[in-house]
């Protein structure tokens, strides 16, 4: 359940445009954590309150620092998986999603700032873990800043740009977010409506572009036939070349 | 891809030898030589393009309106020993490409960390293309008939 919740947030998030990765939380370099500027951690309950088998290296690892500043660039959600049932008893109540509730209160102590408070999803609602999940996610995207649940963005929508003039116009003499983009570091490429800036550039059918024909009066007829002939019969080669004109 | 803005196709041995070297550091290893007379490199990261803009300019060439809808690499008489008026083609092919040459100073800002006046107090004005440039590229060729 950890790793189905956890790879659907992650493509929900590469949806979004994200830069997004996940990991095992024993994969984790602890210390590494403070160069994320955002963490979302999900986190199954197991034993009594224990954290989950490939979790358990992270939690022991992440418990012993005590650095309170640590974190301090580092913005993070919580979501925890457990059963309010599963002990019986007042005491049991205590085991619920308990490893979350140290994370996140630890994530705290080491100066992370949480997007939104804990989800504690619980195996007792009739449809299980889903209830507390659908509202804790939406309110996950909201924190992130995204308006719309990235499950309901159709995978292959394609990007609508508006007009090349209104793009033009609109970009205040070609800046657009060019500058922002170029700061980005987290992705290699540039803003599709910026690359219309950087390079404005159209296929129109039918027309070679980058090819000019010189006629002159003193050229006799059978050059100029032998020329055209040449011209028509190398059309391959002249598409091709075009790629490299400007 | 970068492309650089070189009327007429001329340029110093320092300069060629500047962007090939710039090609190895930056780029994928090749320099292209594109039918418009400039130098176009390929495979340059994002995170190298404005060090690699830069360079250029150091070396005295730009790369503005190499691409878009204005006016492009202005082109003359490839072959100089043909004709003793190629100087003269060359100075006004030089002439034409600054004067077509976008004055928007965002190149400026973007690639080339120049400071913005403050507030945005200064809007830019494009005497000759207006806010919406053209609606495709532009090319100019100047040929030198033969006598």
């Amino acid at each position: 359940m950890f790793t189905k919740l956890y790879i659907f947030l992650f493509f929900s998030g590469i949806r979004c445009g994200f830069n997004a990765r996940y990991n095992a939380l024993d994969d984790f370099v602890v210390s590494d954590l403070s160069q994320e500027s955002t963490v979302v951690f999900s986190v199954s309950t197991a034993g009594q309150g224990e954290f989950p088998t490939n979790g358990q290296e992270f939690w022991k690892a992440l418990s012993e620092i005590t650095d309170a500043a640590l974190f301090s660039n580092v913005n993070f959600g919580v979501l925890g998986l457990g059963d309010s049932h599963y002990w019986p008893g007042e005491d049991g109540l205590k085991y619920f999603c308990l490893p979350a509730v140290e994370l996140y209160e630890k994530m705290q102590e080491l100066g992370a700032h949480p997007l939104l408070s804990i989800g504690k999803a619980d195996d007792q609602h009739s449809d299980g873990h889903e209830t507390v999940f659908s509202s804790w996610k939406a309110e996950l995207w909201t924190a992130l800043g995204v308006g719309v649940d990235p499950a309901s963005i159709a995978e292959s929508a394609p990007s609508k740009l508006p007009p090349d003039d209104v793009i033009k116009r609109e970009s205040n003499y070609l800046r657009g977010t060019i500058a922002k983009g170029l700061a980005d570091t987290s992705t290699g490429s540039m803003a599709e409506i910026d690359a219309k800036l950087l390079k404005v550039k159209r296929t129109q059918n039918g027309i070679s572009f980058g090819l000019c024909l010189l006629y002159l009066s003193s050229s006799s007829m059978v050059s100029i036939n032998r020329m055209i002939e040449i011209c028509g019969s190398r059309e391959g080669s002249r598409t091709k070349r075009r790629h490299s004109s400007s | 891809m970068m492309r650089v803005r070189l009327p007429g196709g001329v340029c110093t041995t320092s300069q060629w030898l500047r962007m090939d070297s710039l090609a190895d550091s930056h780029g994928n290893g090749t320099l292209k030589l594109t039918t418009r007379q400039t130098f176009q490199m390929h495979g340059i990261l994002k995170r190298n393009l404005k060090p690699a803009v830069q360079e250029v300019n150091r070396a005295l060439m730009d790369t503005i309106a190499a691409c878009g809808d204005v006016n492009r690499n202005v082109m003359c008489n490839p072959i100089p020993h043909q004709s003793e008026l190629h100087g003269a083609v060359y100075e006004f092919a030089k002439r034409l490409s600054a004067h077509l040459t976008p004055h928007t100073s965002a190149y400026h800002e973007i690639w080339l960390d120049k400071q913005v006046v403050g507030g945005n107090a200064v809007v830019d004005v494009e005497p000759i293309y207006g806010p919406t440039y053209l609606p495709r590229k532009f090319k100019i060729a100047v040929a030198v008939p033969p006598r």
